[in-house]
């Protein structure tokens, strides 16, 4: 390397090393521990709480300054303003032990004049807020007081016993949150107010001044100690908690539950919730998190989360200077975010992320497929974009050899190109998933990993790998449609597939954290699980409609359900001493806890399944610590309840024929385990009953191929076993039990739930393949045997393929279907496959006589010769009826297609669409969509029964793969009336379509 | 020659031999009314339908300007009509709105002279016949394989018999109550057949009432 590339290198690793991390919103120290927050918005202030300082601190919001400080008597906690402005009402937690004397108070500052009145409290006061009718609500461990501001005036709503509040002095390193654990906010109609202690929830109603308050138990305690309100007091958040006017709704996963770390503010007008809520899974280390500064022992990074309302679904993370510290608010117009922090407040313009300098992927998962036709290096494009449109800097990384990036870092946009090399994953026949690492300096989110997933498989694997980003959990068929669903937990969604192409039909918003899914006995609804809602989803199969969800009781989240022909049942997670199984009433859209689980008492384990046999019979409960149940619907109640061994997962499946399956052990009508499968090929991840067969899925490693078994239940026999593309997801300390296997209510598939998304498996997969014949090339326009360099393609023979797919992806895959199509050598991106027809586009190299073999697990087909003209323009037809179709030609003036009804007129513009117009300018490689201003090479010109018409451009359609289009002005004087010539003519190749042409 | 440059030749053909009797005649007349227009429909033979096309039942105006004689004489006339076109088919239908306007001159034949107080007569003659779509573009239509409706004009050779009572209300007011038959061939650019077949002829036939003044 030359000694000046060195330096360049070394400068810029200093460089590197030397930049801070770009963070997001503005820290104001205030120098003691701040408490509460109001805003006020026509001073443009901010009034804090200085707890420890004894003081209120202004801030200019314009400037994050502290404009100056009002003193107060010690310990002001919380802090309000009235509607007017004209008072700021403060709450002094001074709950000193004797022999400290207790200085529990209220101050009344008048704004404009600053005068202060104290008036003493005798409890101390836990939060204060304002209602619209200009009187505060002040909760204090005993009472509820309303007071006046301009009179001074108290008056005693209720009051609340049993409600311990800490004294002071506290340990060191305690902040008022803890001391206080207290929070009261406003809705922003002031009609509303709510609050949260250690121990009760306080509703407030302004108008009939009535207040209501009960205890709770939450664990991990209801941290952070923050409270934020819809607008309308619709719903709010009350630490990790989110409860609407009826019960609790939905939680933030796994929370720490640190009351002094973390807040939150809700935009009902966008529908976004802005928070942070530190997760369990705390780091124990100190280290810091590239591109954060904040170093808090025992803490995983600060950030802040932008998630939708409804279900807490997390769009964005921003990583944040410091933590966040207690309560948070919004301005009212949404834009601004103002939360008390570690070193005082921080302000946080959340109106302007969507400009702040960010970087992301445009893909998920990068998918890496080797296949008969393509052995060697694969690539694939990687684009790396800042959403704000912004030039930002970034880099990518991965920890796996024999992945190259190229570049590996530079600015936004970039498409960089991402390459494996086969040979160093020679021994990998399943799916190594593995992932890029995105990270910038400058950006202030933290960008999502890139996904990388490499199957190399051999020729004797079996099954269509499809492709679907993100976490999949559950899989299900639909048993009366031809549907399937799967949920994808990280976005809360359900996606719904076609059976027969494979395509996904929508997404499905779900509760927070999707579990499990099940379809009601009488077929007409889905219902989905949620473990961190309280409420199971439930959608029309017909309609795909989401209907009002089933609210569960207080505390209770329906992991898993499961629809007998009598009773719905939920497996729930309880947030108290016992998890249980609950009741649904479909119709009440409610569910009930069971008083006893028949004689048994209702007390299960937090990691259950539940499935029922489809005859309605009965339902199996599998229960990871070993205990399953059965549920009789005759007898509507449960009428077993065992335990033979120590710990249960894997797959779980029930028969119509009194036949379960838990794992690798297949149990009775009594649920005695009666026999064993096969154990060398790991654990059951699927399975599935056929009559009184089964099939069953399962892998060593989730890297390993995976296979499919045919089982026979009755002897637990293994009738055959073919290796699959790869492996079905596997059970883990997350998810113990696994449903990856489902099949199709027609018989033309079988799908399972796998490594990269899902593998679709013929009906006969396990079936000796035969060879494939190609019998006829045409382009897909026409239908012509006129083909030419980059158009589309349709191949026509038998065999083509075992199944009928079509593909999603872009670029389009070389491989699709077990099936992978080439041209003297060069493979072919596919569309579509099918037994008698594939779908295509000719690489742009091959051009003259060339040769075309296809490959799939039946063998190579026989050599197909054809002849690849330079140009072969054809123009793509579009049906307006079954038997009567018109070229694609669209006049301008309507965008609409001409048809008899719509003929061509003077002065029109036209749009023609047609494939096989060669190659272009820039040139492009084939399976890829057009970027915009690709023009052909050979230019074409068009006439209506010998006019020329003007040519305005002749270019592939931008986004598009393989479809081009021209734009030709219509003189006055082209030739009018039915069945017009209208010919294309490029190189040495015309076509001709009939138009209508009138005046 | 087009069917356009056709129909003008008769008109003028038509209007040369009858104004130059006229010439001798003593009175003429100017008057105009209105009646209801009714169509015929053709049927159109599709790849996998038989559709009817015709004219819905709509209403007329016209205005004229004619000498009497004798027992003969003529009359230059202007015709509108508004009829909405339809196509139908095995409970389908589709329709768009559409008008006709005719230039025409015909000769009258009277069966009793000029004194008599009611004077039945005949009439013949020819002109043209403009159809005009008035309805917005439908791209897709339910017979789009068989035929279709355009929202353009044609003008088509036209052929007219018919005939009505005079009635002499006084020297200067006569009314009129005829039946006016509008013959042309199907208007193919506005019911355009697309893999069906269409031809043949339209009747219009329409009755009206008009008021003459006569000098």
């Amino acid at each position: 390397m030359p000694t000046y590339r060195l330096w360049i290198a070394a400068i810029w690793l200093a460089l590197s090393a030397g930049a801070s991390a770009q963070t997001f919103g503005k820290v104001v120290a205030l120098g003691g521990n701040s408490a509460d927050l109001v805003l006020d918005e026509p001073r443009r202030v901010l009034y804090v709480a200085n707890f420890t300082a004894n003081r209120v601190d202004v801030v200019s919001i314009d400037s994050g300054t502290v404009e100056r400080s009002i003193n107060v008597a010690s310990q002001p906690s919380s802090v309000a303003l009235s509607p007017d402005g004209k008072y700021l009402v403060v709450g002094h937690y001074g709950n000193f032990a004797a022999p400290g004397t207790p200085r529990n108070a209220l101050t009344v500052i008048e704004v404009e004049t600053r005068n202060k009145q104290t008036f003493a409290l005798s409890d101390p006061p836990f939060g204060v807020a304002f209602g619209l009718d200009g009187k505060a609500l002040v909760v204090t461990s005993a009472q509820f007081i309303l007071f006046d501001p301009e009179f001074g005036t108290m008056q005693v709503l209720d009051t609340v016993s049993g409600v311990t509040a800490k004294t002071l002095p506290q340990p060191p390193a305690s902040f008022p949150t803890q001391i206080v654990g207290a929070s009261l906010q406003a809705s922003a109609d002031g009609l509303k107010i709510f609050g949260v202690t250690d121990t009760i929830l306080i509703r407030y109603d302004v108008a009939t001044h009535y207040v209501s308050s009960g205890g709770y138990v939450a664990a991990p305690p209801l941290g952070p100690r923050a409270i934020s309100v819809a607008k309308d007091g619709s719903y709010h958040l009350a630490g990790w908690a989110m409860f609407d006017s009826l019960s609790a709704l939905s939680q933030f996963p796994n929370p720490k539950g640190l009351l002094n770390i973390g807040s939150h503010a809700i935009d009902s007008d966008r529908g976004i919730i802005y928070a942070e809520v530190p997760e369990g899974a705390a780091s124990t280390t100190t280290t810091t998190t590239p591109g954060t500064s904040s170093v808090t022992a025992g803490l995983p990074p600060a950030f802040l989360m932008v998630t939708d309302a409804d279900n807490l679904a997390v769009r964005e993370r921003l990583k944040l200077p410091e933590h966040l510290a207690g309560k948070g608010i919004l301005s009212s117009d949404g834009l601004v975010m103002y939360a008390l922090s570690e070193s005082g407040v921080m302000i946080l313009p959340v109106g302007r992320v969507y400009e702040s300098p960010r970087v992301a992927a445009l893909q998920e998962d990068l998918v890496f497929r080797s296949n008969g036709c393509n052995p060697g290096v694969v690539t694939r494009d990687l684009t790396i974009v800042d959403p704000s449109g912004a030039n930002t800097e970034f880099s990518l990384s991965t920890l796996t050899p024999g992945i190259r990036i190229s570049p590996s870092r530079g600015v936004t946009p970039l498409t960089v190109q991402v390459s494996i090399d086969p040979g160093s994953f020679v021994n990998q026949k399943g799916t190594q998933s593995t992932v890029i690492t995105l990270r910038s300096a400058t950006a202030v989110n933290i960008p999502k990993t890139v996904r990388v997933l490499i199957n190399l498989p051999e020729p004797d694997q079996r099954g269509t790998m499809v492709n679907v980003p993100g976490t999949l959990v559950d899989l299900l068929a639909d048993p009366a449609r031809n549907r399937f669903f799967i949920v994808r937990q990280d976005t809360n969604e359900v996606l719904v597939f076609d059976g027969s192409s494979y395509r996904q039909l929508a997404a499905l918003r779900a509760g927070n954290t999707p579990t499990s899914m099940a379809i009601t006995f009488d077929r007409r609804y889905l219902l989905v699980g949620n473990d961190n809602s309280q409420y199971a989803n439930v959608y029309d199969l017909e309609t795909l409609e989401q209907g009002p969800p089933i609210r569960f009781p207080f505390g209770h989240y329906p992991r898993a359900l499961a629809s007998s022909a009598r009773a719905i049942l939920a497996a729930t997670r309880v947030a108290g001493p016992k998890h249980t199984i609950d009741r649904v009433d479909i119709f009440g859209r409610s569910a009930i806890e069971l008083p006893t689980l028949g004689i048994f008492d209702n007390t299960i384990n937090i990691n259950t399944a539940l499935v029922a046999s489809s005859n309605g019979g009965s339902i199996m409960a599998a229960q990871v610590d070993g205990n399953v149940l059965l549920y009789n619907a005759n007898a509507d109640t449960f009428t077993i309840s065992r335990k033979d061994s120590t710990a249960l997962a894997g797959a779980y499946a029930a028969s119509n024929f009194d036949e379960f399956v838990i794992g690798n052990t297949i149990y009775n009508a009594s649920l005695v385990p009666v026999r064993q499968l096969d154990n060398t090929v790991g654990l059951s991840s699927g399975f599935a009953f056929l009559g009184t067969a089964g099939y069953r899925t399962g892998a060593l490693t989730p890297g390993s191929p995976g296979v499919i078994q045919r089982v026979d239940p009755s002897t637990g026999a293994v009738a055959k076993t073919t290796r699959m593309v790869e492996a079905p997801i596997l059970s883990s300390t997350t998810s113990a039990f696994t449903r990856t296997l489902a099949l199709l209510p027609d018989n033309s598939g079988i799908i399972n739930l796998t490594t990269s998304g899902f593998t679709v498996l013929g009906w006969n997969y396990d079936a000796s393949a035969a060879t494939p014949q190609i019998s006829k090339v045409t382009n897909a326009a026409d239908r012509s045997r006129a083909v030419a360099p980059g158009g589309l393609i349709i191949v026509q023979g038998t065999n083509l393929s075992a199944v009928n797919i079509a593909s999603q992806e872009k670029p389009l895959p070389v491989a699709l279907g077990e099936s992978c199509l080439s041209v003297n050598g060069l493979a072919v991106p596919m569309l579509m496959v099918s037994p008698s027809q594939i779908n295509a586009q000719l690489p742009y190299q091959a051009e003259g006589n060339v040769t075309m073999v296809l490959y799939t697990p039946g063998g190579a087909s026989d050599n197909f010769n054809l002849t690849i003209l330079p140009t072969a323009p054809s123009v793509f037809r579009t049906a307006l009826t079954d038997d009567y179709s018109v070229p694609t030609v669209i006049r301008a003036a309507n965008g609409a297609v001409v048809t008899p009804a719509n003929p061509i007129r003077n002065d029109d513009e036209l749009y023609i669409y047609l494939t096989g117009m060669g190659k272009t300018n820039p040139e492009i490689p084939a399976g890829i969509p057009a970027p915009a201003e690709t023009t052909v090479l050979v230019e074409p010109v068009v006439d209506i029964n010998g006019y020329q018409l003007p040519l305005v451009s002749a270019n592939l359609v931008p986004g598009q793969i393989g479809i081009n289009e021209i734009r030709v002005k219509v003189p006055f004087k082209v030739p009018k009336g039915m069945n017009q010539k209208l010919q294309i003519r490029q190189g040495g190749y015309s076509s001709v379509v009939d138009v209508r042409v009138i005046d | 020659m087009s069917s356009h440059r056709i129909g003008l030749i008769m008109l003028a053909g038509l209007i040369a031999g009858t104004m130059g009797p006229a010439a001798f005649g003593q009175r003429f007349e100017v008057g105009g009314g209105g009646g209801v227009s009714f169509y015929n429909k053709r049927t159109v033979t599709g790849p996998s339908a038989t559709v009817d096309a015709a004219f819905k039942p709509g209403y007329s105006f016209n205005g004229y300007l004619g000498q009497l004689g004798n027992k003969l004489g003529g009359e230059l006339r202007y015709s509108y009509a508004s009829n909405e076109m339809e196509l139908s088919s095995g409970g389908k239908s589709f329709t768009m709105s559409g008008r006709t306007q005719a230039v025409h001159y015909d000769l009258a034949f009277y069966f009793n002279d000029k004194k008599a107080k009611v004077r039945p007569y005949v009439l013949a003659g020819g002109g043209m016949k403009q159809y005009t779509g008035t309805g917005g573009a439908s791209i897709m239509q339910p017979f789009i394989s068989a035929v279709v409706l355009t929202n353009t004009s044609e003008w088509k050779p036209l052929v007219t018999a018919g005939g009505g009572i005079r009635v002499v209300l006084n020297p200067k007011l006569h009314l009129r109550a005829e039946v006016l038959t509008y013959m042309t061939q199907v208007p193919t650019k506005i019911i355009t057949p697309v893999l069906g077949k269409l031809d043949g002829w339209y009747f219009d036939i329409v009755p009206s009432i008009n008021l003459s003044y006569v000098w």
